[in-house]
């Protein structure tokens, strides 16, 4: 697209348009970019707390295994079942761990061992999930400190309580109560409750024991973690998670596993996902509203620039009386007002030409009379003295005689040509059809225009009325169209078109001669000037310009040279003719045939010189 | 017997009458009527070296100037003594003096007397001797 072909008003908008979105994508940018910086943060401390929760949880269930394990230590019925190894202490144990660990979630469970490691009784009865000699084998050289850790077994990952029990009054290690639970997803999914929607993944050994997520979602999670770390954040495919990780540790105090916490960033994301659609929406908002009001103020400014183009077009036409409202006290409002005046100056420039023009013209007219009488009249005047002198025989005296009156015709006929340029004034204005009238005036020229092979083609439309003293404009088309045959002696074509604008009927002679050169151009249509024409004054233009301000119009020249001329010819609308619609179709007319002319209406008169 | 004759070269065809009919008077001349200067000189091509030729001229013509053609026929070894007389309806004062250096014999200022014209040819035709008279003020 070529920007400088656009109008005004397109550069502005567009310029508008581009202004607008560079502002709303850099701060949309910088909002999103923000917005997500925080909400990143604030998930981040979220994780943190869930990190914290889970602590807090994790210590407290230690410390209720520990004081389980403490007050068991210190029962009789713990003592009992050592001893006796009876089914009596095995339901006292029973009733003792279910009250205390009754809001324990999670495959639960309690061992007591003799000091071995064998076990003496098992909670739940019969079912023992950990190899309790091996366990103690790990902690019992830490004895009498309590030991906890986590460790796999069976495919299991459990977390456990090891506490010795001593006799009454700090005897021999009587036995070993060996309390836990199975971390499974149940766990997973208390804890999950417990902070507020994290999402919690334990892995040891390479494998995923316990997750709040989806087999997939946790697979794909865990390897992105395993592989990348926890720093920023991590994609299950759907969603995306802020994570941390902690490490599980085991009985003898190495890392025996990882826990994730994870926490979404979904929220936060159609957080964003909002603030973006907001962001487009007032953009789109503004964009309608900046291009609103700057149509509004484009209108103002370009509306000044329309008037001096329309201004200007119309001073190329050489009407230098239109004049352009100043609305402002700007850039433009100053031209306006500069080229105001400039059409003042051009006026007065012109109006001076003219006067020199009109001087000059008397001068011309004066010597061009003097010269062109001066042959006829020697004529006379020597012809009068033969016959008074001498004594001519009667053949001399009727040539003498008929010189006499040809030469007094010729001044007549000069006389007669000045007469219209100076008689001004057209008698009757009458409405004729256009194409009627240029037939008409052509009529008389048909023949030289077939002899010398140049078409002549009318483009008029066919309801098109003139409003015009007839002969005289018949007289003003002759003229053109003879002139454009001089230019042709080769053949060619001459167009005469017309058409209705406005006000103003537009009619235009052209032909395909060599054009009008550039030296004669200013002179035109000044009269006694002649170029390269042996006969006449050198009125026939003169008279044509003058034939159409009389009527009110005014005839021009526009032509290239080597391009042929164009004449353009404009005439008031008539007035009746006002209301009717645009021009309709035209009709075209090549090579033209003879028009009967109509009776009474005078033939033109043919009027010579360019 | 050389043969005596008069060119008239004048584009309008009623004053280049009235001069013929008024030398018309002059006995054993004939009067040869050229409308431009390539007629002219074409009829002037055709005078034979012992021939007694007066040109009458207008300064204005259609195809050339009439002093252009004083020029080409004084350029002439046949006819450059020619005796030439010259007319005009131009007010131009440098004429007669441009004239007066290509020893035209006589200037008539239009209107002009054709007997007067007629009188100072057969003058020339009798004499051949070159000088300019200028006649405008008569």
């Amino acid at each position: 697209m070529n920007f400088g072909r656009l109008s005004l008003l397109w550069k502005i908008w567009l310029s508008t348009s581009v202004a607008l979105t560079a502002v709303f994508v850099v701060t949309g940018y910088f909002l999103q970019w923000s917005m997500q910086d925080t909400a990143t943060n604030s998930v981040k401390q979220e994780v943190q707390a869930s990190s914290k929760a889970y602590e807090a949880l994790w210590q407290a269930r230690a410390e209720l295994l520990e004081s389980l394990a403490g007050l068991l230590s210190a029962t009789a019925a713990t003592g009992n079942a050592i001893e006796r190894r009876g089914p009596e202490a095995n339901r006292m144990l029973q009733l003792l761990w279910d009250r205390a660990t009754a809001d324990v979630i999670g495959a639960r469970f309690l061992l007591l061992t003799d000091p071995a490691g064998r076990v003496i009784t098992s909670i739940p009865a019969g079912e023992v999930p950990v190899d309790g000699a091996g366990l103690l084998g790990k902690v019992n050289r830490r004895f009498p400190s309590q030991a906890t850790g986590y460790f796999v077994e069976n495919s299991l990952l459990h977390q456990v309580v090891i506490t010795p029990l001593y006799g009454r009054g700090g005897g021999p290690l009587t036995g070993v109560l060996l309390a836990g639970f199975t971390v499974n997803h149940g766990v997973a999914r208390k804890l999950k409750q417990s902070t507020d929607n994290s999402e919690f993944i334990f892995v040891a050994r390479g494998q995923v024991f316990a997750s709040t997520l989806s087999d997939r979602a946790t697979g794909s999670v865990v390897r992105h973690l395993i592989r990348s770390g926890s720093a920023g954040l991590v994609s299950d495919g759907d969603y995306e998670y802020v994570p941390l990780a902690r490490g599980l540790i085991d009985l003898e105090g190495k890392p025996a596993g990882r826990l994730f916490i994870l926490r979404s960033f979904e929220d936060a994301k159609q957080s964003i996902g909002r603030l973006r659609r907001r962001v487009f929406f007032i953009w789109e908002a503004a964009v309608v509203i900046g291009l609103l009001l700057t149509y509004v103020a484009a209108e103002r400014i370009v509306k000044p620039v329309k008037d001096l183009d329309r201004a200007a077009s119309e001073v190329a036409m050489q009407n230098y009386d239109y004049r352009v409202a100043v609305e402002s006290d700007d850039e433009l409002g100053r031209l306006t007002s500069t080229f105001n005046k400039m059409c003042e100056s051009l006026q007065a420039a012109r109006a001076e030409l003219i006067r020199r023009e009109r001087i000059a013209t008397i001068g011309r007219l004066a010597s061009s009379i003097v010269h062109d009488l001066r042959n006829p009249l020697a004529a006379i005047y020597g012809g009068s003295e033969m016959l008074v002198d001498t004594e001519p025989t009667p053949e001399q005296t009727r040539r003498i005689a008929a010189n006499i009156y040809r030469s007094s015709r010729r001044i007549m006929e000069l006389l007669d040509d000045l007469m219209r340029v100076t008689r001004g004034k057209t008698k009757q204005v009458d409405p004729w059809n256009a194409m009627e009238l240029v037939q008409s005036a052509l009529t008389g020229l048909q023949e030289a225009a077939a002899a010398q092979s140049v078409r002549l083609c009318l483009d008029i439309p066919p309801e098109l009325e003139l409003a015009a003293d007839r002969p005289r404009l018949e007289g003003v088309f002759f003229n053109l169209v003879q002139n454009a045959l001089d230019a042709m002696p080769q053949g060619g074509e001459v167009r005469i078109s017309a058409g209705q604008e406005g006000p103003w009927v537009n009619m235009e002679v052209s032909d395909t001669g060599p054009g009008i050169a550039q030296e004669i151009r200013s002179q035109l249509f000044q009269p006694f000037i002649s170029h390269g024409k042996k006969n006449g004054l050198g009125l026939g233009l003169a008279l044509a310009r003058q034939t159409m301000l009389d009527h009110g119009g005014d005839l021009w020249a526009s032509s290239e040279e080597g391009k042929g001329a164009r004449f353009l010819l404009r005439l008031p609308r008539p007035e009746k003719n006002a209301e009717s619609p645009e021009a309709p179709v035209s009709s075209w007319v090549c090579d033209i045939e003879v028009e009967v002319r109509p009776p009474g209406v005078p033939p033109s008169s043919p009027q010579s010189g360019r | 017997m050389s043969h005596r004759f008069v060119l008239i070269v004048e584009d309008s065809r009623d004053l280049a009458a009235n001069l013929e009919i008024a030398c018309a008077a002059i006995g054993g001349v004939e009067i040869r009527v050229a409308v431009d200067g390539e007629q002219a000189w074409e009829i002037l091509q055709q005078v034979r070296a012992d021939d007694k030729v007066v040109i009458v001229t207008d300064i204005r013509l259609p195809d050339t100037n009439g002093l252009d053609l004083i020029r080409r026929v004084r350029q002439s070894e046949r006819l450059q003594s020619a005796p030439i007389i010259a007319v005009s309806g131009d007010g131009d004062p440098e004429i007669p003096k441009e004239l007066a250096t290509l020893q035209v014999s006589a200037f008539f200022r239009k209107p002009y007397s054709p007997v007067m014209v007629r009188n100072h040819l057969e003058s020339l035709l009798g004499a051949s001797g070159a000088g300019v008279a200028d006649n405008s003020q008569a």
